[in-house]
This record gives C-alpha cells, sequence and structure tokens, in this order.
C-alpha cells in the first residue's frame, strides 16, 4: 500500500471510529434523560406516597406544592405518576386524573353508625367547585377557602341537586341517587359520598363505595365478635342481642339509638 | 499517527465502560427511591394500625388514641383474606403483659428474610377497666 492510501484509510477510519463514539454519546444522552425522567417521576412518587400515607391516622386537610407539574391518574389499585411510575395505594382515597403542581389533600371520616374508614380526597388547587349551600358546612373552612367558588361561571365541578353546567363536571344529588356526568349511583344519603363524588370521577367513585362496602361488613364481624366478648363480663342487664341483630342487618339508626340506650343503663357500648 | 489514534481509541473505551457503570448506578439508584417507598410505606403502619377502626377505642363514636383489647382479640379471631390487601406480607402482633395476640400473618411462598419495627401503644382492658402498655410489633417478609 503506497503511503498516500495508507493516509487515506487512516482518515476513513478515524472517521467511522468517530461516527460511531458520537453515536454512542447520543444514545447515552437520551437514555440518560429518559432515566433523569424515571428517577424524576420515582421521587415524586415517593413523595406523593407519602403525603397520603402520613394523612390516613386522623381527619384533617393539607395543601402541599411540588417543584413542577406532574400527573397522576389513579385506577383504585395503583396510583400511575406521569404515566410511567405506578405504586400500590391499598388504602381508600378519592381523586380525579390531574397534572399539577398544587394539591389539597383532605381526610374525611366515613360512618356509618360506627367509623368505617378515613378517606383521603385529593384534587388540584386550580380546580373550582361548586357545592349547594346545603352540602358546604361539611367542608372544613381552609378547604372552603382553597377549593370552593360561589360563581358557577368560575366552576369546574358543579355538585348541586338541580344545577348543572355546560363543559364542566357535573354531579347531580337527587333522592338517593348521585350522577357524575351521566353515571348514575345509588348512596345511602350521607353527604360523605357527595364530596367523594365531587372530588373523584365515575369509576373510582364506583370503587371508593364497594371498597367502603366491603370494610364496612368486616367491621360488622369485628363489632359481632366483640360483643360476644363482652357480653361475657357484663351484667345479665345489659342485652346485647338487639345490638348484635342491628349490627348485622346494617340498621344504622337501629345500632347508634342501642348504643346509646346500652351507655344509658351504665353497660359497656359497643362501639 | 497510529499510536495517537490508538491512545484516543483506548480513551474512548475507558470512557465508554465509565459511562455504562455511571448509567448502572442511576439505574440502582431509582430501583433505590422505590424500595424507600415501600419501606416508608412499611414504617408507616406502625403509626396507621393503632388508628384503624378495626383496634382504635371508641365510645360512642368518639375515637381515643388506644388499642382496644377486645377489638385486637375480635380482630385475631377473624381469619379474614381482606386485609392482605392493605398489609400484604407481613405479620402483627400485639404483645401485653407477656400474652401474644396475633393480629395478622400472611407469609409470600419465598421469602429471604423479615424485617422488623415495635413501637410502644395505649391499650384499653374494658374488662378491667384500665390502660396497660403495650408493644405492637409489625413484621414484614421480604421477598
Amino acid at each position: 500500500m503506497k503511503r498516500g492510501q495508507a493516509q487515506q484509510f487512516n482518515w476513513i477510519f478515524i472517521m467511522i471510529v468517530g461516527i460511531i463514539i458520537l453515536l454512542f454519546f447520543l444514545g447515552f444522552l437520551v437514555k440518560y434523560l429518559d432515566l433523569q425522567e424515571s428517577k424524576e417521576n420515582a421521587e415524586i412518587a415517593r413523595g406523593f406516597s407519602n403525603s397520603i400515607l402520613s394523612m390516613k391516622g386522623t381527619e384533617q386537610y393539607k395543601n402541599s406544592s411540588f417543584d413542577f407539574p406532574f400527573g397522576v391518574i389513579y385506577d383504585c389499585e395503583n396510583i400511575i405518576v406521569n404515566e410511567e411510575m405506578r405504586f400500590k395505594m391499598p388504602y381508600t382515597i378519592s381523586m380525579d386524573e390531574f397534572n399539577s403542581d398544587e394539591l389539597v389533600y383532605w381526610v374525611k371520616e366515613y360512618r356509618k353508625g360506627f367509623l368505617v374508614d378515613r378517606v383521603v380526597f385529593i384534587s388540584d388547587k386550580k380546580t373550582k367547585y361548586y357545592f349547594d349551600e346545603s352540602f358546604v358546612d361539611g367542608i372544613p373552612p381552609k378547604v372552603k377557602n382553597l377549593l370552593l367558588t360561589s360563581s358557577l361561571q368560575e366552576a369546574d365541578v358543579i355538585v348541586s341537586s338541580s344545577l348543572t353546567g355546560e363543559g364542566k363536571k357535573n354531579v347531580l344529588v337527587q333522592s338517593g341517587n348521585i350522577d357524575i356526568n351521566g353515571t348514575s349511583f345509588s348512596y345511602d344519603g350521607s353527604d360523605f359520598f357527595v364530596y367523594a363524588a365531587a372530588f373523584s370521577s365515575p369509576e373510582v367513585f364506583e370503587c371508593t363505595q364497594r371498597k367502603l362496602s366491603e370494610r364496612f361488613n368486616e367491621l360488622k364481624e369485628i363489632y359481632r365478635l366483640r360483643i360476644q366478648q363482652i357480653s361475657m363480663y357484663q351484667n345479665v342487664f345489659c342485652n346485647y342481642n338487639s345490638i348484635s341483630n342491628a349490627i348485622a342487618s346494617g340498621d344504622v339508626n337501629g345500632m347508634v339509638s342501642l348504643n346509646n340506650e346500652l351507655a344509658n343503663l351504665d353497660c359497656e357500648v359497643v362501639f | 499517527m497510529q499510536e495517537s489514534i490508538f491512545v484516543v481509541f483506548i480513551f474512548f473505551i475507558i470512557l465508554m465502560i465509565g459511562m455504562i457503570v455511571f448509567y448502572q448506578l442511576e439505574v440502582r439508584s431509582i430501583s433505590n427511591i422505590k424500595s424507600e417507598s415501600e419501606e416508608n410505606a412499611f414504617y408507616h403502619m406502625i403509626s396507621y394500625i393503632p388508628s384503624m377502626p378495626e383496634l382504635q377505642c371508641s365510645r360512642l363514636g368518639i375515637q381515643e388514641e388506644c388499642i382496644d383489647l377486645t377489638k385486637a382479640y375480635a380482630f385475631e379471631n377473624l381469619q379474614s383474606a381482606y386485609y392482605r390487601e392493605v398489609f400484604g406480607g407481613k405479620k402483627i402482633i400485639l404483645n401485653i403483659d407477656g400474652e401474644e395476640i396475633l393480629l395478622y400473618d400472611w407469609n409470600p411462598e419465598n421469602f429471604n428474610g423479615v424485617r422488623k419495627i415495635n413501637s410502644p401503644v395505649s391499650v384499653f382492658d374494658s374488662r378491667e377497666n384500665k390502660y396497660l402498655i403495650g408493644v405492637l410489633e409489625v413484621n414484614m417478609y421480604e421477598e
């Protein structure tokens, strides 16, 4: 091979190697950016999950800000952050899809005679809610200030027994039924489910109702077993048969009045 | 010329190896964040369990910061698969006056170890009408 040809060959070799190295760096850069995004999503998911876990213990509310907006989908079992990072959420929460950097959390107790669960309602702070006057009293003042509006035009979500708005999420509450954007659900008349409907999609609402119903059934069994125990050491005038039947049949008014009656007779109450 | 090419070539090979190692470390840091998240959920259980309506003391609808002993016995006898979704692979024990109340136990088929946390809790014994100090123990089966 002549000297000129050898030099030409060297340059071709350098160019090929250079292109391979450049492609490697470009590939690495793309992968690295994806990885950074996944890392950020994992950190957001961790922060978001911790916020929910730390709130379950008691009725409260919280307002929290994040460094940048992120999207969240809840499929009733898992929370999916930015369509990528998925974590299991075994507790009952109530939320609609959102993309936001400011969130409001509100923990509300669900009682059906006795305490069944504390459910975390989560909302984008920018979403504005209009509630009929009759539902406003059950909302804590700070949550009211952050999320509620008295103007139907400003509202993104309208919760009412008669009013609706075009292009908005409409929650219609009418005698034992809650209608969320055309999907109808029967409910037990508790205001808790009115708030749950306001904060969740129809799918999440259906799942919240199912989860609470399952939990209620477990608690009924716990109280039945507890009654068996306390009736053993209480005096004979304390009759637990009626309250046991009321709990077993899910008669809420009956179980509450019978529980109060036990307290009046100086007997151990059931709940 | 060829020597220079060789040196540059070796340099880039070393650089590539460095980048691949760095990338692997970053991937590992993501799985660390995920496991930290699971760990937080585990540590959180020690404060969540005493506040569950299934165990928490309540009188006429007012909740108290204690575990009701009769509810703990009821929970021990419940035998429900419902709580597997909430607790997963855990063993939860309430120790009180030398007595061990097994509140929940479900272990996955293959687990490599057990991590344990415990915390003192106030326990109300309605039979004696007195408060006791118990220890709530949560064991996590690690897969």
